[in-house]
């Protein structure tokens, strides 16, 4: 009830100021309808897979994206919507299609991921934030999970109110059968809110409250599999500025409270209630976080470090992936030098997992340069190397994973009378190395060499025309192992009808693939496509690729020689511009 | 003189009936794999303590139990208060008991350790024993000490490693093969762990995390033990779309299971990275490539 009172009075606020504002009206914005068609056909005809379908056979997306202006007051839509569910990284963990496993209900359809149902209503320095939103008070605070409720956002002058309550995620029962035994998932309330002060483009400051919990009763049967509803509080401060010098920097700091069991009714002796927005219990933990960075940027220097730190007990709801237990910390830097023909952009950092338990400590090191030079006009070069290390201790195995990337590009062009030519060569060499330092592993080297000649010409009497022709080479060695060997021919084409706006394009692409000792499988690729605005608002455009795959005897016993695939991707799109 | 015979007899009996009522209980703690979390320990998969009571039938008699936990060198870092103790009705028969209330981890006293319990819910990673005994309601002992050992794992999930977070690829090398490589999972085990790598097509409107928690894995392959995949995409990747994905590896154990980390909905998920191909004309200095585009990622 409380919801719906909030909802009317938001709602009457928003009449009243749009009844209050300019009649001016003005529209931008986008609508459109995306359809992605899957095809495939195997020899022999599966089931047993030797194949896996790789897209939905039929995905339709919608999207309606206008902005509304009344003078002071603007009224953007965010609707991006499909029927269809596939959910294979969420919540149900693409089980949606399983005979008998419940349809979707119209909650969950609005708080899938998949679809966005926003409007944000703003006015001046208030805005309010209906449906669903992507909001990201802070990094180490809120995540990249979307959440369906309300909400607003005040700046009145310096000074920054938000507030958002939202599902992160709808319940779902739990489901045993057609072989998968599913404990559900909890309905994950949160609500979020930050205060501070900005200047935008200068300073902010503020402190963020995020909360988020599992409602318990939103799995009516639970099962054994069933997991237990959490709870999480997160505090954080946040705040960063800019100079009109160049320099900018950044800090946070962060502490969690994580309760694993909101059902645990025995109080916690270790973690101390953080009333009234959290009552620990016996599963309760709590943690902290640190991220900084601070840098000039210049005109021909750029230059900064940043650091992160997340205890072994900082996990948040509201980006549930993030590894925690980590330290980490980057110097990174970007220059130009001899008149910015030459320009170097390096980084080096180190990263250390199992922070808190030293005996244990991950580390892993990775640094990247690259270098861009513009020899003469027609010649220039690019390299780029990159090198990673990560070493586990012998008290976790002792294992090192290393890689070294080494990567060169001269591109050359020169002109005749009728046409200019562009020839580029990429080289580039990667060694993998997993080294078990305890038996009985043995250790795995990777090396990988990747050469590719592309020439692309342009002919002045057809300008209208463009096309690329490329060859490359790859291969991989793997000792103990296998080779693996590519050869790749491919050339594409376009075309525009200048008069009619239409751009037509195409490519083919042919592989021969040898995984020894088998006999090479061969693919063929072919796509072809373009875009007509059949209006000056209204554009269509149109994709079909079609991809056919035939393997050597590397399937063998299983499958015959010459197994093979067909697979086919239609994706169409009609997309309406509003206003001029 | 009678006084004394009365006393003595009384002795006698008394360590009679203590001898009895000793040999009438008799415990056996069955240790199963008790989880990181000590507050899920409550779980089955942990085990159980089985009381037996041989006793005569009737009226059902309270008892303890004490616990002790010991860190690999026999040090006791945690010992219940047995004035505290949950009193536990025995009948004639077996008494099956959960491990959430063998540990006692609301009546535990901590001498180490403590730091790491509070800040992580978990005892540090290690070798651990845990020591019963049975007790009757007055702290009297019923049965002898016994122990189990049992480690105490924490999980590190793979690093995905490349392509780097938010690297662009060349679209004319990438349309051929992309090469994936993480870490393992850490600690290595003996046991064979299955790594199944997913890439996710960030489509038109989509954040990233949508893409990862809504769409079907335009790969998915699965993995023992190695840690590098070359994808060969055979997808057209050289037309003017940003080709966005974002990738993850689930690692799997022995059965087929998620790896139990602090949030079940990651499903033993490493913290995912995005990457994307670059169409950009070869000539131009790569590091330009996405250039001014909004990851809306991390």
């Amino acid at each position: 009830m409380k919801k719906i009172v909030t909802f009317i009075f938001f709602f009457y606020w928003s009449i009243i100021i749009i009844a209050q504002t300019k009649p001016a009206f003005s529209i931008s914005g986008t609508a459109g309808i995306t359809y992605d068609g899957y095809g495939l056909t195997t020899n022999p005809v599966q089931p047993p897979d030797f194949y896996r379908a790789r897209k939905p056979w039929n995905i339709v997306r919608f999207t309606f994206q206008p902005i509304m202006n009344f003078g002071n007051f603007k009224l953007p839509f965010n609707f991006n919507f499909s029927p269809m569910r596939s959910n294979f990284g969420g919540v149900p963990f693409g089980l949606g299609g399983l005979p008998g496993f419940p349809k979707q209900t119209l909650m969950q359809w609005l708080t899938n991921p998949m679809n966005s149902i926003g409007i944000n209503p703003t006015y001046k320095w208030a805005e309010l934030q209906l449906g669903t939103q992507y909001l990201k008070y802070s990094d180490l605070s809120t995540g990249d999970i979307g959440a369906f409720g309300y909400g607003f956002s005040l700046k009145p002058g310096k000074y920054r109110i938000k507030f958002f309550k939202g599902i992160t995620q709808q319940a779902y029962q739990s489901f045993v059968g057609s072989g998968v035994t599913f404990g559900g998932a909890y309905q994950r309330n949160i609500i979020m809110a930050q205060i501070g002060l900005e200047k935008e483009g200068k300073y902010f400051a503020g402190f963020n409250v995020v909360k988020g919990k599992d409602i318990f009763n939103s799995i009516s049967t639970p099962i054994s599999v069933t997991p237990k509803a959490a709870e999480n509080l997160i505090i954080s401060f946040a705040t960063k500025f800019t100079t009109d010098k160049g320099w900018y920097g950044h800090a946070e700091l962060a502490t969690t409270i994580y309760t694993r069991d909101v059902k645990d009714l025995t109080p916690s002796v270790l973690v101390k209630d953080f009333k009234p927005l959290l009552n620990t219990n016996l599963s309760s933990y709590r943690d902290h976080a640190v991220q900084a960075g601070f840098g000039k940027k210049g005109k021909d220097l750029d230059i900064g470090a940043s650091m992160k730190y997340l205890g072994a007990g900082y996990n948040t709801i509201g980006y549930p992936f993030v590894q925690n237990d980590r330290l980490e910390y980057t110097v990174n830097t970007k220059f130009n030098a001899f008149k910015k023909k030459v320009n170097i952009t390096a980084s080096i950092g180190q990263r250390f997992g199992n922070w808190n338990t030293p005996a244990n400590r991950t580390s892993q090191i990775i640094a990247n340069a690259n270098v861009y030079a513009q020899i003469t006009d027609n010649f220039s070069i690019n390299a780029n190397y990159n090198n990673f290390g990560f070493t586990t201790p012998a008290s976790l195995g002792g294992i090192k994973n290393i890689g070294n990337d080494l990567g060169i590009n001269p591109t050359y062009t020169w002109i005749t009378n009728k046409m200019s030519n562009l020839i580029s060569l990429t080289y580039n060499w990667s060694k993998y190395s997993e080294i078990f330092i305890s038996p009985p592993f043995p250790t795995t080297t990777n090396n990988c060499h990747t050469a590719m000649l592309l020439y692309a010409p342009s002919f002045f009497s057809k300008p209208n025309i463009s096309t690329d022709f490329s060859a490359m080479y790859f291969t991989n060695t793997t000792v103990p192992g296998t080779t693996l060997s590519i050869i790749s021919i491919s050339s594409s084409l376009g075309y525009n009808f200048p008069k009619k706006k239409i751009n037509l394009r195409g490519q083919l692409m042919y592989s021969n693939t040898t995984i020894n000792p088998n006999t090479a499988s061969n693919n063929i690729t072919a796509t072809v496509g373009g875009d007509y605005p059949i209006t000056k608002k209204l554009k269509w455009t149109l994709t079909m690729t079609a991809n056919f795959n035939k393997y050597g005897n590397e399937l063998m016993p299983t499958f015959p020689v010459g197994a093979n695939y067909l697979e086919s991707t239609l994706r169409t799109a009609l997309q309406y511009r509003f206003g001029k | 003189m009678n006084k004394q015979k009365y006393y003595f007899v009384f002795f006698i009996v008394f360590l009679f009936c203590n001898h009895t009522l000793h040999a009438q209980y008799n415990i056996n703690l069955l240790l199963g794999r008790p989880p990181q979390y000590l507050s899920d320990w409550s779980k089955p998969i942990s085990g159980q303590l089985i009381i037996n009571y041989t006793g005569v039938a009737g009226n059902p008699q309270p008892v303890k139990i004490f616990t002790q936990l010991q860190d690999v060198s026999g040090s006791t870092i945690a010992t219940s208060n047995t004035a505290n103790a949950q009193l536990i009705n025995t009948i004639r028969g077996a008494v099956f008991v959960t491990m959430d209330r063998v540990l006692q981890l609301e009546n535990m006293q901590f001498s180490g350790s403590l730091n790491t319990l509070t800040t992580s819910g978990k005892l540090p990673p290690g070798n651990y024993q845990i020591c019963v005994q049975l007790l009757d309601a007055n702290g009297v002992e019923l049965t002898s000490v016994q122990c189990r050992p049992f480690v105490q794992i924490q999980y590190q999930l793979p690093f995905l490693l490349t392509p780097n977070d938010k690297q662009w690829l060349d679209a004319n090398t990438a349309q051929t093969a992309i090469i994936f490589r993480w870490s393992n999972v850490t600690p290595a085990s003996q046991e064979l762990n299955t790594y199944r790598l997913q890439v996710y097509e960030v489509l038109t409107d989509q954040t990233p995390m949508q893409a990862l928690r809504s769409n079907q894995p335009i790969l998915l392959i699965e993995q023992q033990k190695s840690t590098q995949y070359i994808w060969r995409p055979q997808l057209s990747l050289k037309d003017s779309a940003n080709h966005v994905f974002i990738w993850t590896v689930q690692t799997l154990d022995r059965e087929g299971q998620p790896i139990g980390i602090a949030d079940v909905n990651t499903q033993g998920n490493s913290e995912p990275r995005v990457f994307g191909i670059c169409n950009k004309k070869l000539g131009i200095n790569t590091a330009n490539c996405g250039e001014g585009y909004i990851w809306n990622f991390n």
